[in-house]
C-alpha cells in the first residue's frame, strides 16, 4: 500500500526524495520504495524520517 | 578421460588456493585503505535486505541447475561438456541470478546514478572473454578427445552471462530514467 502521507509530508516541506534520503542517510531508491509501499522500513528509519520531516510516527505510519 | 599426474593435480590445487589467498588478502587491504580514506560505501537497510534476497535467489538458481544436470545425466547419459565446465556453468547461473536481482532491486547502487564504470567494465569483460575464447579456439583446445566441450568454453559462457547482465543493466537504467522524470 502506498504511503501517501509520507509523500504529502515531504511535499509540504518542499523536499525532494533525494534531499530526504540524504538527510536520513539512505538511498533515494529506499525513500521511493517506502513511498510506493514496496518496502517496510525499520522503526529506526521511521523515526529518522519523522525527525527529518518534523512530524510524529503516528502522522506518517499509523494506519486507521 | 585424460589422466593427470599427481604432481599436476597438486600443482593445480595449490595454484587455485594461491589465487584465492591473494584475492582474499587484496580485498582485505583494499577495504582497510578505503575505510581509512572514508571512501567505503555505506548501504542502507533496504539494500542489505535486497542483497539477502538476491543471495537466496542465486542459491535457488544453483540448486535448480544441479537438478537440471541430474535430469540431463539420467536422460542422455552425458552432459555434453566436461564436468569442470558444467559445474562452472552452475556457478555462472547462480552468480547471474544474484547480480540481476541486485540490479533490479538497487541492492548496491542505483543503476542510473553515475555508475557508468560498472557498465563499461562489464562490456570490456564481455569483449575480453569472447576474445580469449577465439584465441583458445584457434589453438584447437575447445573440444576434448571425447567430443565434449572443453574448458575454453568457460570464456564464451562467461561472456554470455556478462551480456545478459549488460542487457539487464541497460534496461534498468532506461526504466530508472523514465521513473525519475515522471517524479
Amino acid at each position: 500500500m502506498k504511503n501517501l502521507k509520507l509523500k504529502a509530508a515531504r511535499a509540504l516541506k518542499d523536499m525532494s526524495q533525494d534531499e530526504l534520503a540524504k538527510k536520513v542517510e539512505v538511498s533515494r531508491q529506499t525513500v521511493n520504495a517506502i513511498e510506493n509501499g514496496d518496502y517496510n522500513p525499520s522503526v529506526n528509519l521511521c523515526i529518522a524520517i519523522c525527525k527529518a520531516l518534523g512530524v510524529t510516527l503516528n502522522d506518517l505510519f499509523w494506519q486507521e | 578421460m585424460e589422466n593427470k599426474s599427481p604432481a599436476y593435480a597438486v600443482g593445480f590445487i595449490c595454484g587455485f588456493l594461491a589465487v584465492f589467498a591473494i584475492a582474499f588478502v587484496a580485498r582485505f587491504i583494499l577495504v582497510k585503505v578505503l575505510k581509512k580514506k572514508k571512501k567505503c560505501a555505506a548501504y542502507d537497510e533496504r539494500q542489505i535486505a535486497a542483497r539477502g534476497k538476491a543471495a537466496f535467489i542465486g542459491f535457488i538458481a544453483l540448486c535448480a541447475w544441479q537438478i537440471f544436470s541430474m535430469c540431463m545425466d539420467i536422460s542422455f547419459g552425458t552432459l555434453f561438456m566436461t564436468p569442470a565446465l558444467w559445474n562452472f556453468c552452475g556457478l555462472l547461473v547462480g552468480l547471474c541470478a544474484f547480480v540481476i536481482t541486485c540490479i533490479w532491486k538497487d541492492a548496491y547502487f542505483a543503476a542510473s546514478e553515475k555508475k557508468l564504470w560498472f557498465f563499461i567494465f562489464t562490456i570490456i569483460a564481455t569483449i575480453l572473454n569472447v576474445l580469449f575464447f577465439f584465441l583458445n579456439y584457434g589453438a584447437k583446445t575447445a573440444f576434448t578427445s571425447d567430443g565434449l566441450l572443453g574448458t575454453p568454453f568457460i570464456n564464451l559462457l562467461a561472456s554470455f552471462m556478462l551480456l545478459i547482465i549488460v542487457i539487464n543493466l541497460f534496461a534498468k537504467i532506461q526504466i530508472d530514467k523514465k521513473n525519475y522524470k515522471e517524479q
